[in-house]
């Protein structure tokens, strides 16, 4: 730690003008949920297309302004993805009505299959302070000997729920594998606050006299970078403050 | 690009010897070659007319047309020169060129050709060949012409191209160091140059390791070896992260980006020299004075999607049914985004494809960001994606798919109908609850109201009664405030008989000093009159003397007794001579002379006498006879001779006569003789002369005259002497009789006056002591009968008081009894108000328009439902599956969606970009916004791509701005660092009216409108920017129905009422409020406005939080603020204290330069003049540009601020135009109250 905090020390003085004025460390809370959810295996089509292959077999379309006003599509779409249809023979137009081929018809059944999974899990860390869900540590956190206080902004603010955190997953885990199959997460079963970790931060009041200006500095060791979201709060909090306290106005 | 149908036409060739060897070298066989095709596909190029009237052509082969072509011919084109008969074709030279060079221009004709080599006698060429060639323009002719006139484009070219031509320049360096928000950063120890450290200005940086630029060199110290670079936005977490830091240490600088801009913007202007326009027209369009466009055919009628005014109507009317070119301004506010995007959907409608371009990204977002979501729009956004603003990102290739499924979705979500259909049935209910409730609450109210009548009746009484007994008790406590005052002063006085006695010693003392007084004036008196006297006397006595003194004159005169007395009288007296004296004294002298010779002349005769008579004896002693001497004597003969003569004579006589005792006789005859003849000549001169005694008499005669002259003159003398003393001698009676009287009166008052000292003064200050004591003695009367008076009020007074205070308590207990029976009607109430505080009609009006706006879709899902029953389990599957759709089951939409997008939006120089053209060769329309934003060139490449152009801009604001200068900036540093730029004067030219305005001003009325009704500022903030359009044919009119409350600002701070929305402060144009200039820099700040900025922000924000207190605002609402400056020293200055020195809790505050502010609009607008100073030679800088002025006053919703002096913009200014431009500025700030001088302001700080 103190290793780390000359390190971040002598790169920012590599700015003659700026002057530290004071350094403290803290810890920002981070929880770390445990969530289970369960993936779904499906084939990849396109939906509309699908979605016409559904239609001819259920009901007689003759024009694609019919099946335009039905799903509401431009009909130009349709009666593109008509020509391209045919042309891959999986419909022909009969006297009425498209109808579908055999082709369509296997088509039809491979697109609607659905392969449930297994429930799986995994942990993600959130931040209230940022209200961010985060990815893995960059690097390991830096061993401290002391006990760290406790951020002094920090809050118990916690707008978590299903939906986000089946959007957090959707991003991460939906994939593709080579045989034109996709993963998607369906569902989050469950998610539990494992624990909060406490993650050692190393702020530094700073001062610019060539532009008589202060801002503040803050590593965040997770992020293993320099965290403009706890910047920007002790600034707006305290900025006017620093100026008084060290300067005077 | 013009795609014509092709006619095909027969055509007998024949080739020269060159021709066909030509033909050979290309690997080809001319026979087997036409045999290739029976008719081939064929663009024609008129060459020039030859000297003989010969019709030349070039003939280029189509490989894309025949598969068979394109085989024999492997990567080039085929061009056949040929001289044009009206029998043949004779191709007298063949060439080639490069197959992926397009064939298609709009200087060449398309045309099938059937080539026949076996020419018969009789064969002839088409005429209808013939004629197409005769009348298709001549292909270098035409590129010249565009190749002229776009010359005049060249400066903004070289403009950029200053630059460009800068290799790389790499460097090692030591180390970075990042700002206060990872916006920039300095790169320290660069090792370069001092001709790269003079260019490195804009350059693109790059660092070694790095796969993407880290940003743009902002500042370069040659000094210092740091080179500033302003960092990407994207790279801002990269520099978080310390990526930056653990690279090699080389960067790169490098020219690329802009030199690619440049050369994207010379293909513009060569694509337009091939005749590569979409429209064939455009180079004519653009340069001709008077475009020529085609006259509109028929004006569309339309249905609009938007709200329009009445000018926004006209604006898309006129651009549908324009068929080439059509021009919009758009002044600030005025709503030309809905306009573009009203003009988009009716061009998709129609089938159309429209390219949306516009100088800047953001430009672009905010154009696409505003179009209605309708399923015949599909829109696509073409760009850098970092470039790409949020706006328009849900627009971009891979947002598509998302995009078209979110708004499918919304569109078939029909499930909300039937909620909102319950929502509406349970709000019915409600209502009418409360109606009910409404109609009880009336009852009640007006029960109420008319108790409420009553207290408020009362509570007048007993207000006016308490205001009463006031009165009268004030009056009380006045009198006897007097009274008491009064008496005191009386207890203090002593009475009026001491006072009288006092008074009577004083004025005996009085009537003693005034006598006394008296006494001694008269002393003085006596004195004085004495001292006269003896002056008279004195006088009395000087001219009886002067009578002595004239009586002896006269005296003397009468009893002298020569005329020499006289004479020396006149001369001692001083004597007039006067003509008579002075004759009479010339008189007296000649008389005086005869005498003399008279007396001379008788001595001489006695001693001749004396003479003959003894020579006579002598010769009668010797007898000689004398008798005929003396006859002859008588007879005589004189001998003339004078007195000298006759003594020499008598003298020689004597001595002959002593001398020789013996003389000759006839020696004395000769005497005699000679005596004789004397005497002769003496008596006849005495003959001449009167007798003596004659001239004694005449002599006295004249003496007498002569006196009696004088004694004439001296007699008025002596006659006023007499007078004088007499008159002395009556005054001097006069003088004693009144010292006699003064001397009997002294002795009188001898007797009862005594001298007293310092008699005055006394006299003085007894008069004052008696004033004084008259006065206090009428004061102490006064008193006493105002006592008196008073305290029969007072009796009066308190009878008063005690009626007054039983009057009041009857209306206490009458206001009481009212206050119960209110008390329990409004208990009554509360229940009532409950219910009608809760508000229903808003949840219903809204659900009904909801439920209006989708009636339509509504009711023929309905009918379809009837129809067809099985619709619904297919549209309840649709709507899932979108649901569950990932990107993956979207890709598909996402690939027609782009290949079927009508609206492409994209900036102008990105719509060159080489994919692009590819993508997108041609559009229906393209619509280009913020024209007088771009240079001619950046205009030039969306308008190639055209075949209709529509132009939305406001020449009254900004023009282009060229890093961050303007234009003119720009051009005026060029012309300071080079004399001979050729595009100067040209470039000039163009600065002076843009092709804009140019356009706008010389296009038909079809072809143009202008749109004239602002939304955005309060009318009071438009009024100091209807100046700028007065010359146009439109007024600048406020679209806001109630300015007052669209645009309430909410915020009452001291200096800022409710009703103000334009201000100006002004600073006094003093030293102590001038601007100052940056050390080593050009630009400029001003402190003193800097602090007022500062206090007024501080004022603003206490104004939002009460305006949040008193509910105003909401709580977690915050103002929008742009504190805006001519000067970029300023605005960052701002910058710094805002960030740096004050809390604004309450404020969200944007700061930039008027320029970067361009197309922002903010509730309020603080902008800082800057310019203050009382030099003679300089001016006002950038601010006296009426269009960057325009922009400043324009940004404002609902309240401007300017903050700068008066006097400096309306008084000193150079410019007559820019003066009054301000004074206008200043007229409209009067007019609303909106003037602060610094008195008010500093009053309130």
């Amino acid at each position: 730690m103190n290793k780390l905090n000359k390190q971040l020390r002598s790169i920012l003085l590599e700015n003659p003008a700026v002057q530290i004025k004071k350094s403290v460390m803290w810890h920002l809370p981070v929880r770390t949920y445990n969530v289970s959810f369960k993936p779904v295996k499906r084939s990849k089509m396109d939906i509309l297309m699908k979605m016409m292959l559904l239609t001819f077999e259920q009901t007689e379309i003759r024009r694609a302004a019919n099946l335009s006003e039905l799903l509401l599509v431009e009909e130009l779409f349709i009666a593109d993805l008509l020509v391209k249809m045919q042309r891959m023979g999986l419909i022909r137009l009969e006297k009425e009505s498209y109808k579908l081929t055999s082709k369509g018809q296997e088509q039809v059944k491979t697109g609607i299959m659905l392969e449930e999974m297994k429930e799986e899990s995994t942990v993600l860390s959130y931040s209230p302070v940022h209200d961010e869900f985060w990815p893995e540590m960059a690097e390991h956190l830096p061993e401290t000997t002391e006990e760290l206080p406790l951020f002094r902004y920090a809050n118990n603010q916690d707008h978590i729920n299903e939906d986000r955190i089946l959007q957090v997953l959707a991003e991460r885990e939906n994939g593709l594998d080579e045989n034109g199959f996709q993963t998607v997460v369906a569902d989050v079963n469950s998610f539990d606050l494992q624990k909060v970790e406490q993650i050692p931060c190393l702020e530094f009041q700073i001062y610019n006299k060539e532009q008589d200006i202060f801002y503040a500095r803050v590593w965040n060791t997770w992020r293993g970078r320099w965290d403009n979201t706890l910047e920007k709060q002790i600034e707006e909090k305290e900025g006017l403050e620093w100026r008084e306290k060290w300067i005077g106005f | 690009m013009k795609k014509q149908n092709t006619t095909t036409y027969g055509c007998p060739i024949t080739l020269t010897k060159t021709a066909k060897e030509k033909m050979r070298e290309l690997g080809l066989d001319e026979r087997s070659f036409f045999l290739l095709e029976n008719s081939f596909h064929v663009y024609i190029e008129k060459y020039p007319q030859a000297a003989d009237r010969t019709v030349s052509v070039a003939l280029f082969f189509d490989n894309q047309a025949s598969i068979r072509l394109a085989d024999t011919c492997k990567g080039f084109v085929v061009v056949l020169h040929c001289v044009v008969k009206q029998d043949r074709f004779l191709a007298t030279n063949v060439t080639s060129r490069a197959a992926h060079i397009p064939l298609q221009s709009n200087w060449r004709r398309p045309v099938d050709l059937t080539f026949d080599l076996n020419v018969q006698r009789n064969q002839q060429v088409s005429t209808d060949l013939l004629n197409l060639i005769h009348n298709m323009p001549v292909a270098q002719e035409s590129s010249m012409y565009v190749k002229k006139r776009i010359a005049s484009w060249e400066g903004y070219l070289k403009i950029q191209e200053r630059s460009a031509d800068i290799p790389d320049m790499t460097s090692r360096y030591s180390r970075l160091i990042y700002n206060d928000d990872f916006s920039r950063v300095t790169i320290m120890g660069c090792q370069l140059n001092e001709k790269e450290w003079k260019s490195l200005k804009d350059l693109s940086v790059k660092l070694k390791g790095m796969d993407q630029d880290i940003g743009k060199v902002l500042k370069a110290n040659r000094s210092a070896s740091t080179v500033e670079v302003e960092l990407h936005g994207y790279m801002e977490e990269q520099a978080r992260r310390q990526r930056l830091d653990n690279q090699p240490k080389e960067v790169t600088f490098s020219n690329f980006a802009t030199l690619s801009q440049v050369k994207r913007l010379r293909q513009g202007f060569k694509q337009l020299e091939k005749g590569l326009a979409a429209n064939p027209e455009l180079e004519r369009l653009l340069f001709e004075n008077k475009p020529p466009v085609k006259t509109v055919k028929k004006r569309a009628t339309l249905q609009f999607q938007n709200r329009l005014n009445e000018f926004q109507q006209e604006a898309v009317i006129g651009a549908m049914s324009a068929e080439d070119l059509y021009v919009i301004q758009g002044p600030p506010g005025t709503g030309k985004t809905t306009v573009i995007s009203e003009i988009c959907l009716q061009n998709a409608k129609a089938g159309l494809r429209t390219l949306v371009a516009s100088q800047s990204n953001l430009a672009v977002d905010n154009a696409l960001g505003r179009l209605l979501a309708n399923k015949d729009i599909r829109i696509l956004r073409v760009g850098r994606t970092e470039s790409i603003e949020e706006e328009g990102k849900k627009f971009i290739e891979e947002n598509v798919g998302q995009y078209w499924k979110d708004h499918t979705l919304h569109e078939a979500n029909k499930q909300e109908q039937e909620q909102l259909q319950k929502v509406l049935a349970r709000v019915e209910a409600e209502l009418e609850a409360k109606n009910k409730a409404e109609q009880q609450y009336n009852e009640i109210q007006s029960i109420l109201d008319k108790y409420k009548k009553d207290v408020f009746c009362a509570e007048k009484e007993q207000q006016s009664a308490q205001q009463h007994l006031q009165e009268i008790g004030q009056s009380l406590r006045q009198l006897n405030d007097i009274i008491e005052k009064d008496e005191t002063f009386l207890a203090g006085e002593p009475d009026s008989g001491v006072m009288q006695k006092e008074l009577d010693a004083h004025q005996q003392a009085m009537v003693r000093l005034q006598n006394s007084v008296a006494f001694q004036e008269l002393e003085d008196e006596i004195y004085e009159k004495r001292q006269t006297m003896e002056q008279a006397s004195a006088a009395c006595e000087k001219w009886s003397d002067a009578v002595k003194r004239t009586d002896t004159l006269t005296v003397r005169i009468t009893t002298a007794p020569k005329i020499d007395n006289l004479k020396w009288i006149i001369l001692e007296q001083n004597i007039n001579r006067s003509l008579r004296v002075q004759q009479l004294i010339a008189e007296l002298e000649g008389i005086r002379r005869e005498m003399g010779q008279w007396i001379k002349l008788k001595e001489y005769n006695d001693t001749l006498n004396r003479a003959i008579f003894f020579v006579e004896q002598l010769l009668e002693r010797k007898h000689i006879s004398i008798g005929q001497l003396q006859q002859r004597m008588i007879l005589g003969t004189s001998v003339s001779t004078n007195a000298v003569e006759i003594d020499q004579f008598l003298d020689k006589l004597r001595s002959e006569l002593k001398g020789n005792s013996k003389i000759y006789p006839q020696r004395l005859v000769t005497f005699l003789e000679g005596l004789y003849g004397r005497r002769h000549f003496v008596w006849q001169k005495t003959k001449r002369l009167k007798q003596y005694d004659a001239y004694k008499k005449m002599a006295q005669e004249a003496i007498r005259l002569l006196k009696q002259e004088l004694i004439e003159q001296v007699q008025p003398m002596q006659q006023e002497n007499k007078l004088m003393h007499q008159k002395w001698q009556r005054e001097m009676g006069e003088q004693s009789t009144k010292l006699t009287i003064l001397q009997n009166k002294h002795k009188e008052m001898m007797a009862d006056a005594e001298i007293i000292p310092n008699v005055k003064e006394l006299l003085h200050q007894k008069e004052a002591i008696v004033l004084d004591l008259q006065k206090k003695k009428e004061r102490y009367e006064q008193a006493k009968l105002r006592v008196e008076m008073n305290g029969q009020k007072r009796v009066k007074g308190v009878l008063q008081l005690q009626e007054a205070e039983q009057e009041r308590t009857q209306i206490d207990g009458r206001l009481a009894q009212l206050y119960n029976i209110l008390k329990e009607k409004e208990e009554d109430l509360v229940p009532l108000h409950e219910i009608l505080s809760t508000e229903p009609e808003r949840e219903h009006e809204r659900v009904l328009r909801k439920l209006a706006s989708n009636s339509f879709t509504r009711d023929s899902l309905k009918q379809e439902k009837q129809k067809l029953p099985l619709f619904q389990s297919i549209q309840g599957m649709w709507l899932s599956l979108l649901e569950e759709a990932s990107d993956h089951d979207l890709n598909e939409i996402r690939k027609l969606y782009v290949q079927h997008a009508n609206v492409i939006g994209t900036t102008c120089v990105a719509s060159a970009r080489k994919d692009f053209i590819e993508s997108y060769p041609v559009f229906d329309v393209v619509i280009i916004d913020e024209v007088s934003k771009a240079t001619p060139p950046e205009l030039l490449l969306p308008m190639l791509k055209g075949k209709k152009i529509i132009l939305v801009g406001d020449h009254h604001q900004l023009p282009p701005l060229l890093g961050n200068d303007t234009l003119e900036e720009t051009l005026q540093e060029m012309a300071e660092e080079s004399e001979d730029f050729e595009g100067k004067a040209e470039l000039k030219n163009l600065l002076k009216e843009s092709l804009f305005e140019r356009l706008f001003k010389n296009l038909p009325k079809s072809n143009k409108t202008m749109l004239a009704i602002q939304y955005r500022m309060h009318e009071n903030i438009m009024a100091t920017i209807t100046q700028f359009y007065d010359q146009e044919n439109e007024r600048l009119q406020c679209g806001l129905k109630n300015s007052e409350l669209e645009r309430d600002h909410k915020l009452e701070s001291t200096l800022i009422q409710r009703n103000n929305h334009l201000l100006w402060l002004d600073m006094p144009n003093e030293p102590a409020f001038f601007e100052e200039r940056m050390k080593g820099g050009k630009s400029l700040y001003n402190p003193a406005e800097l602090k007022r900025i500062g206090s007024l922000l501080k004022e603003l924000d206490v104004a939002a939080a009460q305006a949040k207190q008193e509910g105003r605002m909401e709580a977690n609402e915050k103002k929008s603020i742009g504190v805006i400056s001519f000067y970029g020293e300023q605005v960052k200055r701002i910058d710094r204290m805002i960030h740096q020195e004050l809390r604004l809790p309450h404020l969200t505050i944007r700061t930039g330069t008027v320029d970067r502010f361009q197309g922002m609009e903010m509730d309020v607008i603080l902008l800082s003049m800057v310019r203050n100073h009382d030099n003679k030679q300089d001016d006002i800088g950038f601010a006296k540009d009426y269009r960057r002025l325009n922009v400043a006053l324009s940004r404002a919703r609902e309240l401007l601020v300017l903050i700068g002096s008066t006097k400096m913009f309306t008084e000193r200014t150079k410019h007559k135009d820019t003066r009054q431009m301000y004074t206008n500025v200043l007229e409209a700030a009067k007019k609303q109250q909106g003037l602060r001088t610094l008195e008010e302001v500093s009053l309130h700080e």
